[in-house]
């Protein structure tokens, strides 16, 4: 069978935009999350799905793990609410700052960097993220 | 100054022993491509690079060989090219026998090739403008420009010597080995890493169309036939390698065999347009007769020559000129082939590739065969090419040629050890 090879315009292929979370396909999350682990992709599609927050902040625990430097002792399955983001998991500014604009682009909603540069745990992470969610005029009926 | 490693990622092989085998085959690398999904386009054929996905811009979604063990925080901040370039570096200092220790002491320093990732550029642009330019990729810069590959490198290897890029198109990866010679033959430097990439996708492939640049033959078996009759354009490839590039004493107290020795370079310009060679091959002539001056190796000793040759109607009669008028003008007809038969034209990592292909000849004792897909081009017939590859050719002395926009052609010399 002769070798055959597809060039894909790439930046077409993966074009977050501007599109608010809920108005993306699950494939275009599962595109978006590509390399991520599965429980978060997992959780994603669920928020997705049913609006439970409690899936969002699974999603991104899980998210959070990507990020996590190689050669850090932190065990990525203790992650929770309380795990510091620099002195527990050994984040740098500039992962902090690759991990937000993933989180900005994920669920759609702009995220400046310097709102960010307070957040010292996982759990003010979770809080971040579900406010601004919340401060999105097309949220309805999200749920615990 | 001795090679003491290489290392390959390439249309032809990803390995040093997959290389020579495919240039003892002249088994060419080539595969029908189909571009963004338009049957409009003519170009059909390029080189790809195996056993590597690079194909998204998201890189944790990035599948390479599992023996390269490279962790997301380097990845992150790579382009393509880099992926194929430090698993081609890895290669490279294994063979050479150089560990991480020895690359920090300062006196290790790296030189790079390529011309960044398009690829990577335009969709971290797209996405600025997608949030009216007030929101980024952090590592959109890092990524994409053309220091790409020397930012990345130096910072992951913990490279502490000197550290440059070189954007001189298709004759960076030669400047890059040139003056890397330059840096331990002055004494800066003790070893030099000279590594070199290019991105193969739409956006490092497409804009050579709108030149004319490109084959529009769809047979993967005839689109690349440097010097012959019907060619009409080159074949694009990407990849990655790399060369260690030693102080011979410095190798010999390491006790590690040189692959070759790499006597001498150099370089000259047409002055004569930016995108076209001069039609007689001036600069490349001269910069063939400066090589040789500053080797002190006399023509008739050159035993192979590895054309720069990318299957271009213009380029391929100016080199042609060019050896010409540097060998059969004088009655000295060493062999000379085009390795971009079997490869493609790999444009910023055209020089260095071809440079390692040069040191694997010398070591391995072959000449690189060109296979022709027509007959020689009249203009071109006083070249000695074979059309095979010389297993038992034992060449001792090869020039290695390369030509670039702006009119920029580097050459380097090449000694068996």
């Amino acid at each position: 069978m002769p070798e055959s090879w597809h060039l894909a315009d790439a930046s077409v292929a993966f074009m977050p935009g501007p599109l608010f979370f809920f108005e993306k396909s699950p494939d275009q999350i599962r595109l978006e999350l590509s390399g991520f682990p599965a429980p978060a992709i997992d959780a994603a599609l669920r928020f997705r799905g049913e609006r439970h927050l409690a899936d969002l902040d699974d999603a991104v625990t899980a998210a959070v793990g990507l990020y996590i430097p190689k050669g850090s002792p932190f065990p990525h399955n203790a992650i929770s609410a309380q795990t510091r983001l620099r002195e527990d998991l050994g984040m740098d500014s500039l992962t902090l700052t690759e991990m937000m604009f993933k989180f900005d682009e994920l669920l759609g909603v702009p995220i400046e960097t310097r709102e960010a540069a307070h957040l010292q745990t996982v759990g003010q992470l979770h809080e971040f993220l579900r406010a601004k969610l919340g401060n999105s005029e097309d949220l309805k009926g999200f749920t615990e | 100054m001795v090679v003491s490693g290489l290392g390959f990622i390439t249309s032809i092989g990803n390995s040093r022993s997959e290389v020579l085998t495919s240039l003892c085959q002249s088994r060419h690398g080539f595969a029908s491509c189909d571009l963004a999904e338009s049957k409009e386009l003519p170009v059909k054929v390029i080189g790809p690079v195996r056993e590597f996905d690079v194909s998204s811009t998201n890189s944790n979604a990035w599948v390479w060989p599992q023996e390269y063990d490279f962790d997301r925080q380097f990845v992150r901040g790579l382009p393509p090219h880099g992926l194929y370039a430090a698993s081609a570096l890895v290669q490279a200092l294994r063979e050479a026998g150089l560990s991480a220790d020895d690359l920090i002491d300062g006196q290790t320093g790296m030189y790079c090739a390529s011309g960044g990732s398009p690829m990577l550029l335009r969709h971290h642009l797209n996405r600025m403008a997608e949030n009216q330019w007030q929101r980024g990729h952090p590592l959109g810069v890092v990524s994409s420009i053309s220091g790409s590959l020397n930012f990345n490198l130096a910072a992951h290897f913990g490279i502490r010597g000197s550290t440059c890029g070189f954007v001189s198109a298709c004759t960076s990866g030669s400047h890059a080995l040139g003056f890397a010679f330059d840096e331990i033959a002055l004494g800066r430097q003790r070893c030099m890493l000279v590594v070199a990439g290019e991105d193969i996708n739409l956006e490092s492939v497409l804009p050579f169309q709108c030149m004319n640049a490109l084959s529009s033959n769809p047979d993967p078996a005839t689109a690349s036939r440097p010097f012959a009759v019907g060619r009409d354009g080159f074949v694009a490839t990407g990849g990655g390698v790399a060369l260690i590039l030693e102080n011979e004493e410095h190798a010999r107290a390491r006790g590690v065999q040189a692959q070759a020795r790499m006597v001498a370079w150099s370089q000259a310009s047409d002055g004569y347009h930016v995108a076209h060679p001069h039609p007689q091959g001036i600069g490349l002539r001269s910069a063939m007769e400066r090589t040789m001056a500053n080797g002190r190796v006399d023509r008739a000793e050159i035993d192979y020559v590895n054309a720069h040759a990318t299957s271009t109607p213009t380029g391929d009669l100016a080199e042609s000129l060019a050896l010409r008028e540097v060998f059969t003008a004088h009655k000295v007809n060493p062999l000379v082939s085009s390795t971009k038969a079997l490869t493609g034209h790999a444009l910023s990592l055209a020089g260095a590739m071809e440079a390692a292909f040069c040191v694997l000849a010398l070591r391995e004792g072959i000449v690189p065969g060109q296979p022709l897909a027509s007959p020689i081009d009249p203009a071109c017939s006083h070249l000695n090419i074979p059309h095979t590859t010389l297993a038992a050719g034992n060449p001792r002395v090869v020039l290695n040629n390369n030509s670039g926009f702006g009119g920029s052609n580097v050459c380097h010399l090449f000694a068996a050890s």
